[in-house]
């Protein structure tokens, strides 16, 4: 009997402590599973399409721990941060995403923030009244896709060749001084600039209302950011649609953390939203989801333009373009 | 032995290991961590002062000609995840480029914590970095100067901004402690691991071995010497086992030898033929053996416990009970050792003779005593006949002798003619040895008479003085024969006794006629009369040789004569003491002798003096 129960206690004992180890080893494999991604660092500049990421940032919408917005200056700053792998992602147009790719960076949208309907401008001095008028004048324009696309849309909408204007390339954060100093007679440029050029006197002659679907603001990653930080990722794209209808609920209160960013009044920044179209989930998965998505379409007329202003050399391949797994459900 | 008792070593031995292994992990993890967290420390430092350096390097460098690479330097430091935050301050304490764009143009002494004129003042006086270490907060703060720039044409400016760059190093130092846990866990596991495999080996090794052990201990305990145990298991472990089972044998050896003693013992016990019977102090029945069981009529188990009282009839339980309550106060113990006739009685209500020895015993500090009884209804029996066969033959002796003494008295009286001289010699020689048979006779007679109990008394209070005298008178043509005379002494003033006076006068003669024999020639014999209290004692005293100490404690037996020699010499049955004892004893008085080898003899009666007064009262 004795025997019988001193064997009774071992098993239980033994039991117990396989117990024990099993447990650990499964505790442990967890906690090595769980293991934090590593930082999720984006980078932007200002621009009314990414600045409720800001916003969901401000409201502590996902962890600064895990995502870090970087500030930069400018898009171009951006890319050469992610060519230097020193952040995972960008918010960037997607000209500047078709750009990066025809030179090696493979980035990848993940999400549509928002689609210029008018925010993309042509503004020129008070003296120069329709767009024929430009010939010969001096337009400041940044370096980029964007810049290219509007002033390729421009110039045809006027009838003008490259060569009828002079380009004065610089980038956005130039704009503002070189208006007010005269240094340009038109800027193609985007708000905040358009706002207070405006103030300064200066008239839209042509806006991305005339060209929807040309320019597109996305968030873009690199493949090893899709691979790493999954997670942080999708929290970020969701905070972003939080914040977004924050902003359509209660436009006032989101405009007073806006404005800061943004440097105007924040009783300014609705009118700086007019013209940029902010999708939704619903419509970020009709522009990304699905076997032909039309953000592709988008794409491949880009590449026509640019290929077309010399913006883009050699081919390009607009593969693993768009990765819509990120996107929150509906 | 039980091994849920966190005492047991199949427990302690693994779990013993498990902690001092955990205290290990826990302590290395501990230095681990420590050093993890000084070398990130070490190279926060290093990299705080390189950075701020180069941007102030470049502050003073591009803040006119190129501020958009400027800017693009302070924002790109956010890229590194220990940077809090970073700006270029001018001497104004505005904003010029920071990390987080709404600071932009803002007062970096309202905006930045660690920013005041204090910090300001101490850093733009020297051309290094300041750098602080904020422990609670595990932020590293460094700021440094610059000469800021403020007109191309200007070479050296006497206006002083300042570079500010804050690490915030807990996420960093998160990270080294998940990876120094992760790395510890697999520590952990192995150690588990082992413990495991160690309790393994202790059960398999050592617990189930011992527990083998006690379980052929227990077994052994009970009785079992069967159980052989396996020799399996660690040297010391083995080796305890082969001493067990050897123990064991030798246990085994003893036992069958004690049990084969004891067999022997209780064999001899149960078939003696007397009965054994043991009790404790209080009389209860402790053991008994069989033939005890036989003689009472009664079993093992019905008697035992029993109060001994059962087996004695109702005349002796008085008697028993005070002689064993007083037991423990008396004295003279050796009197339990002769051997008594007592009655005992059967289950069946038969009281029976028997002989009984008692012993007293002592085992393991408890006393009890052992009796030893026979059975002797059939000794008694024969006794009876023998003694009526005596009784018979003699009174048919008597009746012819006293015919052939009367008739041989009647010649010697010369009656019938007188007888030549040889004639009257051989007459004389006849009636004399005619006397001494018939006196013979007469003994034996009495005796048998008193032991049959079949003596009659005839009781009744005379006077002693009469008595005394008349023996006297009667014995004196003896003493003249031996050559000696009685000599009366001591004071006798009509003292009255309760006797039978002829068997008084019996007792007196048979002193007498002793004391003639026994005295030397020529010498008293003295007849002493002393009274004491109530009790009056007759003593007869001779000058004899005495009695010799061998025969002192023989000398009231029957047919007891000092030797071989006497009889002839003096002519006796050896009765005549017997006879006289249980003479003095019927009639209520005490009997006794002193006597000094060489000088002679004293014998002696006594008894209660008779008051007339008492006879009333009685």
């Amino acid at each position: 009997m004795k025997i019988l129960g001193f064997m009774k206690n071992q098993q239980r004992i033994l039991r117990f402590i396989s117990g024990v180890f099993v447990c650990l080893t499964i505790s442990i494999f967890l906690t090595a599973c769980n293991q934090k991604e590593s930082l999720l660092r984006i980078a932007s500049n200002v621009w009314p399409g990414y600045e409720l990421m800001y916003l969901a940032r401000e409201r502590k919408y996902f962890d600064e721990k895990e995502i870090r917005l970087v500030e930069v200056p400018s898009a171009t700053a951006a890319i050469q941060s992610l060519a230097a792998g020193n952040i995972e992602g960008a918010m960037l147009t997607l000209d500047e995403v078709l750009t990066a790719r025809a030179e090696g960076l493979e980035l990848v949208v993940v999400a549509v923030l928002d689609n210029s309907v008018g925010a993309d401008v042509l503004m020129a001095s008070p003296t120069i009244n329709d767009l024929s008028s430009l010939k010969g004048k001096r337009i400041g324009v940044e370096k980029s896709a964007v810049g290219a696309v509007m002033l390729d849309a421009v110039l045809q909408k006027a009838e003008l060749s490259a060569d009828d204007v002079q380009l004065v390339y610089m980038t956005v954060n130039k704009h503002k001084s070189a208006y007010i100093n005269k240094n340009v007679d038109a800027l193609v440029t985007f708000e905040p600039v358009k706002t207070q050029v405006a103030k300064a006197g200066a008239k839209l002659l042509f806006d991305s209302s005339q060209i929807p679907g040309r320019i597109i603001d996305v968030l873009a990653v690199l493949p090893e950011a899709i691979k790493n930080n999954p997670k942080a990722i999708a929290k970020l794209i969701d905070s972003h649609f939080k914040a977004r209808a924050d902003y359509m609920a209660k436009p006032l209160d989101a405009s007073i953390i806006l404005s800061k960013r943004l440097q105007i009044n924040p009783e300014e920044v609705p009118s700086s939203y007019e013209g940029i179209e902010l999708p939704g989930v619903k419509e970020n998965k009709s522009m990304l989801a699905g076997t032909n998505p039309l953000l592709k379409n988008s794409a491949q007329e880009l590449v026509t333009v640019m290929q077309r202003a010399k913006l883009l050399q050699g081919d390009i391949t607009l593969d693993h373009l768009i990765d819509s797994a990120f996107l929150p459900k509906l | 032995m039980n091994s849920i008792h966190p005492r047991s070593l199949s427990f302690l031995l693994p779990v013993g290991f498990a902690v001092i292994m955990l205290l290990l992990i826990v302590v290395t993890m501990t230095s681990a961590l420590y050093q993890g967290y000084s070398e990130v420390n070490e190279k926060a430092k290093a990299d705080i002062k390189r950075e701020v350096a180069k941007i102030s390097r470049a502050s003073e460098r591009f803040l006119l000609t190129d501020p958009d690479l400027l800017e693009d330097e302070v924002t790109q430091t956010r890229s590194d995840p220990r940077v809090s935050f970073s700006a270029i301050i001018n001497h104004k304490d505005e904003v010029l480029f920071s990390t987080n764009f709404q600071w932009r143009n803002m007062s970096a002494l309202d905006n930045f914590p660690y920013y005041n004129f204090d910090v300001v003042s101490k850093v733009k006086n020297k051309k290094r970095a300041n750098v602080q270490w904020i422990e609670d907060k595990n932020e590293l703060i460094a700021l440094m100067s610059f000469t800021e720039a403020s007109s191309k044409h200007v070479i050296r400016s006497q206006f002083k901004g300042i570079v500010i760059l804050v690490y915030n190093l807990s996420e960093t130092k998160e990270k080294v402690f998940t990876r120094v846990l992760i790395s510890r866990s697999i520590d952990i596991l192995v150690t588990l691991l082992i413990t495991l495999i160690l309790i393994f080996l202790v059960r398999a090794y050592v617990t189930k071995p011992l527990s083998n052990l006690q379980y052929a201990a227990k077994k052994y305990s009970e009785g079992n010497f069967s159980h052989e145990l396996s020799l399996k298991g660690p040297e010391e472990v083995s080796e305890l086992a082969r001493a067990f089972n050897k123990m064991a044998e030798q246990v085994d050896v003893y036992v069958n030898k004690i049990e084969s003693k004891n067999l022997h013992t209780r064999t001899i016990l149960e078939n003696i033929v007397d009965a054994i019977i043991a009790i404790n102090l209080k009389g209860e029945i402790t053991s008994i053996n069989f033939a005890a069981e036989e003689m009472f009529g009664y079993s093992r188990e019905s008697i035992l416990g029993k109060n001994i009282l059962q087996l004695m009839p109702d005349s002796y339980k008085t008697a028993h009970s005070n002689s064993l309550k007083n037991y423990p106060n008396r004295n003279n113990k050796n009197e339990l050792k002769k051997i008594h006739e007592v009655e005992g009685i059967r289950s069946n209500g038969e009281v029976f003779p028997i002989e009984l020895g008692i012993n007293e015993i002592e085992i393991d500090g408890t006393k009890s005593f052992i009796g030893i009884i026979r059975d002797i209804t059939e000794k008694k029996k024969v006794e009876l006949l023998k003694n009526e066969f005596i009784s018979t033959v003699s009174h048919e002796l008597r009746t012819p002798l006293t015919a052939l003494n009367g008739a041989v008295s009647l010649i010697a009286s010369a009656k019938f003619g007188e007888l030549n001289e040889k004639s009257e010699m051989l007459i004389q020689t006849a009636q004399r040895n005619g006397d001494r048979l018939l006196n013979l006779i007469n003994d034996l007679l009495d005796m048998e008479k008193i032991s049959a109990g079949k003596m009659h008394f005839n009781m009744e209070v005379h006077n002693l003085q009469t008595i005394i005298d008349e023996s006297l008178i009667i014995n004196s043509a003896y003493a003249k024969r031996f050559n000696t005379k009685f000599n009366k002494q001591g004071e006798i003033n009509q003292l009255l006794v309760k006797v039978d006076n002829q068997r008084l006068e019996q007792v007196l003669s048979n002193f007498l006629s002793n004391s003639c024999k026994f005295t030397k020639p020529d010498t008293e014999i003295i007849v002493f009369i002393d009274k004491k209290d109530n009790i009056v004692r007759v003593s007869v005293t001779d000058h004899g040789d005495g009695i010799s100490e061998a025969f002192k404690e023989k000398i009231f037996q029957k047919f007891s004569q000092a030797d071989s020699d006497d009889n002839r010499r003096t002519g006796g049955t050896g009765l005549g003491l017997a006879i006289s004892r249980e003479l003095i004893k019927h009639m209520g008085g005490q009997i006794g002798f002193e006597s000094t080898e060489g000088q002679g003899s004293t014998f002696y009666f006594e008894f209660p003096i008779y008051f007339p007064e008492s006879s009333k009262s009685n």
